[in-house]
C-alpha cells in the first residue's frame, strides 16, 4: 500500500493540516484519504451552528455555499494539504478556491451528517481540479467540480 | 453511519453536445461556447490561445481541457499536455486528433 494512503478512520489530527479553524472549518471527520487521488469525509451539523440562526430564522437550511466550502476543504486535504514532506502546502498554507461548478439537488435541513466525496481529476501547474459530491442518508444533495490553486 | 454510495459515473457533467464539422471547427465551437464569444467574433486557425486576443490563463486552459474531453470523448492525462498544445487553435486541434483512436 502506498505510504500516502490512509484508509479507514483517519485520525482527527489530519484536519489540522487545513489552514481553516473553527468556526470556519466544516469538515468534521475524514474517513478515507488517498493523498493526490481521493478522499471521503463528513460534515456533522448539530443545528446549533452560528449561520443557522440567520439562514433562516425558524426554518434552518444549510447554506449551499458552505457545502461547496466543505467540499473545497476536503479537496484541499486530498490535493494540497497532504502533509507530504516538502509537498505543496503541506505546512498548512492557504490554497485558494478559484472555480466551482456545483448543482444542488436538494436542501439539507439540520441536524444532518453530510458525507463529502472528492476525487482529483486533473493537476496542472499550480491548479488542482476535483470532482466532488455531497450526500445525506445515501442521497446526493450536491455534485459538481471545483478547482483549487496552490498559493505561495 | 451508512457510507455514501459511489459517485455516479456521470455525476457532474452536463450532457456533451456534439458539434458538427472538422476537429478545428469543433474546437472553435467549444471556444466560442466556453469563452462566451459572440457569433460575430472571427477565430483564425493560427490565432494564439495564450497571449493575443484570447490570452487564456492557466485556469482557462484547465477548464478548456475538460470541455475538450467531453466534446471529443478523449481522456487527456496531465502529463500529455504542455503549453505548446495551446499555441493556436490548429495546434490544439492537431493534439486532439493525435489523442483519438484511428478508425
Amino acid at each position: 500500500m502506498d505510504a500516502s494512503r490512509e484508509q479507514g478512520p483517519v485520525g482527527p489530527a489530519v484536519l489540522d493540516r487545513l489552514p481553516h479553524r473553527p468556526p470556519f472549518r466544516f469538515v468534521t471527520g475524514v474517513r478515507e484519504l488517498d493523498a493526490g487521488r481521493a478522499g471521503r469525509g463528513t460534515w456533522s451539523i448539530t443545528g446549533d451552528e452560528w449561520f443557522l440562526t440567520g439562514h433562516f430564522p425558524a426554518d434552518p437550511v444549510v447554506p449551499g455555499v458552505l457545502i461547496i466550502e466543505a467540499l473545497a476543504q476536503l479537496s484541499g486535504l486530498v490535493g494540497l494539504h497532504t502533509g507530504a514532506p516538502g509537498g505543496p502546502s503541506g505546512d498548512g498554507r492557504a490554497g485558494r478556491l478559484v472555480q466551482a461548478d456545483v448543482r444542488f439537488d436538494r436542501g439539507v435541513v439540520p441536524p444532518a451528517d453530510i458525507d463529502l466525496v472528492s476525487t482529483m481529476s486533473r493537476s496542472m501547474q499550480s491548479l488542482r481540479q476535483f470532482d466532488v459530491s455531497a450526500w445525506t442518508g445515501g442521497v446526493v444533495v450536491a455534485r459538481g467540480s471545483l478547482v483549487l490553486a496552490e498559493v505561495g | 453511519m451508512t457510507p455514501p454510495p459511489p459517485q455516479p459515473a456521470d455525476s457532474s457533467s452536463p450532457r456533451s453536445v456534439q458539434a458538427p464539422g472538422t476537429t478545428i471547427e469543433r474546437v472553435k465551437t467549444v471556444l466560442r461556447r466556453d469563452l462566451k464569444l459572440g457569433p460575430d467574433v472571427t477565430i483564425a486557425d493560427d490565432m494564439p490561445l495564450a497571449g493575443g486576443d484570447f490570452d487564456l490563463d492557466s485556469l482557462d486552459m484547465l477548464l478548456l481541457l475538460t470541455s475538450i474531453e467531453k466534446e471529443f470523448g478523449v481522456r487527456i492525462t496531465d502529463g500529455s499536455v504542455g503549453r505548446e498544445v495551446f499555441a493556436s487553435v490548429a495546434t490544439l486541434g492537431a493534439f486532439i486528433e493525435s489523442m483519438q483512436p484511428r478508425s
